[in-house]
């Protein structure tokens, strides 16, 4: 057991010291309080601790703990402290809240250590040959245990300047250093994975600041925020195997590759770094019967410091609550984004191959046909998502509860073939309480799309040249660059029509005891694809039950059960070698 | 190659959690949780008859013919249980002991046997002021 449950633990017996604390702490009375923890965790360890002790240090043997926590008020601020040490470095967690000048100075800090254990992939079931035609994998660090440090820190200020204006400030830092297993492969002449053991020195930070005005009914805020994530350590080099013709082994493929051993060491397994600036402005009214209107504006650049690429983002939305009399609310919700990403120009290294028919020339010289081969990458990231939504929620008893709601949402896209996507869905809930001891609830949801994302001419291109060509230059037959290009599948992994369906009753005779039970399901399909279906169904039943049958002594139970059905083309790529 | 196939998990997890008050000032508690976890494509079978001779003949058809089937055929069974006893001492001290074992069986291992077990147990006395 973690001292962080101990101290759970501790806590919860201490539940009424607690309470009487956090109101002492209220009071203008000099007071401390406070709970400090002294203890030991001894395990023992079988196989591997990967999954069953994923995210603890689980230690194979003993470790001391510590942990104290102290609340109060010293007559000018309250505080509350928490402090808890597992015996390592890697189990830590500080946390400290203060109040001052009346509530006006609100700070709160808090830093979490964690270790988290990664996978290794031995690499040892790749493997397979047919005379020259090879599969194979080296791990240049087989047997390591790979993981990560986890840190996570956070800082609030919040500064009330007068009554309607306050300032605040936060700074979130998260660091992870460690390794974790980086692979890469050769291709041609044979299929290579080669694994590294990659060591990672990471920091996301964040610092936000902003204003927020409160004025009667009114108020609104404004947010700067800058996000940046680097990485300290090196990126991993690799020299690529030799490529050749996978059958003759003669040196006659290299201009079908743009890098092979020939390029030297290059890296591989590069997490790009990054910069991101967010402005955001809120604003909301508080309208008469508890009736609202709300909305922010948000705009936000990013920018990929190694690839040279950025997105922007711009986006709006509101929110309005109307009451219809005391038994109904009309809620409306509409909100539109715009994604922009920049275009990535691909320069494709072109090797010259040093033997053979093609010797002296480049792949595209070989088949002037294909055009150039450096492009212009789109992303399909960029998008125009518009949401609407209606929704009314009545009350026809007290005992009892209606919505009913229709969103609609439209999905534009400039670079991408499906350049619209639009879904219509109706949603309709219900509670009810036929007596005080039951309780029923349903949900039921529809959504029908036209065009959802999907993948056109995905798969299945037509055969390619599979035989020596006759005769010279160009090769006769279908070639590697017009594969792709023959493709006539289209896949997809959105529905066009979607459901789901859940309910739910409790049966609570008295305090001592109670039942409940669920059901859940969902269901998906697409049936616009040309030479498939796709559909994913979900079903989630469930129970639960607690009996109390002494004021000592109480139970509680429950069962759960998932079971998830998916129907999809598989599809591959079937090559020569 | 092509062909229309399914691919079907199945998770089930239960609870037992009890408590006891032995006294005025102790208390018994103890947890189960069970959990099992199957995952597997079904009835996948690549179709040669679209493959020209000498592409059947080659290693890509036989590697993922024959190992396709497996991928990401999962069976994970995952049992916890604690049990604890705290003890108030007096008004100000109370010990905490907790007694855990966590079993994961890896019954079909995917990349590498994850099967693991831990028994650990944690004592912690504490002092309310």
């Amino acid at each position: 057991m973690s001292l962080r449950r101990a101290l759970t633990l501790a806590l919860s017996l201490a539940t009424i010291a607690v309470l009487s604390a956090a109101v002492a702490a209220q009071a203008p009375d000099k007071t401390t309080e406070g709970i400090v923890v002294l203890g030991a965790n001894v395990g023992g360890n079988t196989d591997t601790m990967n999954r069953v002790a994923e995210y603890d240090v689980a230690r194979d043997g003993t470790l001391p703990a510590l942990g104290a926590r102290l609340w109060g008020n010293n007559g000018t601020f309250t505080f509350d402290l928490l402090a808890s040490h597992g015996g390592d470095s890697r189990d830590q967690k500080y946390a400290a809240s203060i109040s001052a000048a009346g509530g006006r100075v609100k700070a709160s800090f808090g830093f979490d250590r964690f270790l988290h254990r990664l996978d290794h992939d031995p690499l040892d079931y790749v493997g397979g040959s047919i005379a020259t035609f090879v599969v194979h994998a080296t791990d240049h660090d087989a047997g390591s245990d790979y993981s990560t440090i986890n840190g996570m820190w956070n800082a609030n200020v919040d500064v009330a300047a007068t009554e309607h204006l306050s300032f605040f400030v936060s700074h979130k830092m998260q660091m992870r250093d460690g390794t974790h297993q980086a692979m890469t492969t050769s291709h041609c002449a044979n299929c290579h994975i080669e694994s590294y053991g990659r060591k990672l020195d990471q920091t996301t930070q964040a610092l936000a600041l902003g204003a927020r005005v409160a004025a009667g009914r009114f108020s609104a805020d404004y947010t700067y925020e800058n996000r940046t994530f680097r990485d300290d350590e090196s990126t991993p080099t690799h020299v690529y195997d030799k490529a050749v013709h996978p059958q003759t082994l003669a040196d006659v493929f290299l201009n079908r590759v743009s890098y092979d051993q020939r390029s030297g060491a290059l890296p591989f397994d590069l997490v790009p770094e990054f910069t991101k600036q967010t402005n955001t402005v809120r604003a909301a009214v508080a309208l008469p019967n508890e009736g609202a209107i709300s909305g922010n504006f948000t705009r936000s650049s990013s920018h990929n410091d190694n690839a040279g690429m950025g997105a922007e983002f711009t986006g709006a939305s509101g929110r309005f609550t109307f009451p219809l009399g005391k038994r109904a609310v009309v809620k409306a919700f509409l909100r539109r984004y715009d994604i922009e990403t920049e275009s990535v120009f691909v320069d494709i290294g072109e090797a010259v191959a040093p033997a053979g028919p093609a010797a002296g020339l480049t792949y595209q010289q070989v088949f002037p046909a294909m055009g150039d081969v450096d492009y212009f990458t789109e992303s399909t990231g960029s998008r125009t998502p518009t949401e609407a939504a209606i929704e009314l929620a009545l009350r026809p008893g007290k005992r009892s509860s209606i919505n009913l709601g229709y969103v609609f949402e439209q999905v534009n896209r400039t670079n991408f073939h499906v350049e619209k996507s639009t879904t219509n869905l109706f949603k309709a809930a219900a509670y009810f309480r036929p007596t005080r001891t039951l309780s029923l609830r349903a949900r039921y949801e529809q959504a029908m799309t036209t065009d959802p994302f999907a993948n056109i001419h995905a798969a299945k291109p037509a055969i390619l040249q599979y035989g020596p060509s006759p005769g010279g230059l160009p090769f006769a037959g279908l070639q590697y660059f017009e594969m792709y290009g023959s493709r006539s599948v289209n896949f997809a992994a959105s529905p066009t029509d979607s459901l789901l369906f859940d309910a739910g009753a409790t049966w609570a005779p008295s305090q001592e005891f109670s039942v409940s039970g669920h059901y859940r399901v969902r269901d998906m399909k697409n049936d616009a694809l040309n030479a498939s279906t796709w559909d994913h169904t979900i079903h989630m039943p469930g129970f639960e039950v607690y009996v109390a049958p002494t004021d000592r002594f109480t139970l509680a139970a429950g069962w759960g059960y998932q079971r998830d059905t998916l129907n999809t083309v598989f599809s591959t790529l079937n090559f020569v070698g | 190659m092509l062909d229309q196939s399914g691919y079907t998990g199945k998770n089930q997890t239960a609870f037992v959690n009890l408590q006891f008050l032995a006294g005025p000032r102790a208390e018994v508690f103890a947890t189960t949780l069970y959990n099992k976890g199957t995952a597997t494509i079904e009835d996948f079978q690549y179709d040669s008859s679209n493959i020209v001779p000498i592409q059947a003949a080659g290693l890509d058809f036989a590697l993922m013919s024959s190992s396709f089937a497996g991928f990401s055929d999962l069976d994970v069974t995952t049992f916890m249980q604690t049990f604890g006893v705290n003890v108030r001492m007096s008004n100000s001290v109370v010990l905490n002991t907790t007694l855990s074992i966590s079993d994961l069986k890896d019954n079909g291992a995917y990349l590498y046997d994850a099967t693991g077990k831990r028994v650990g147990f944690a004592v912690g006395l504490n002092w309310i002021f």
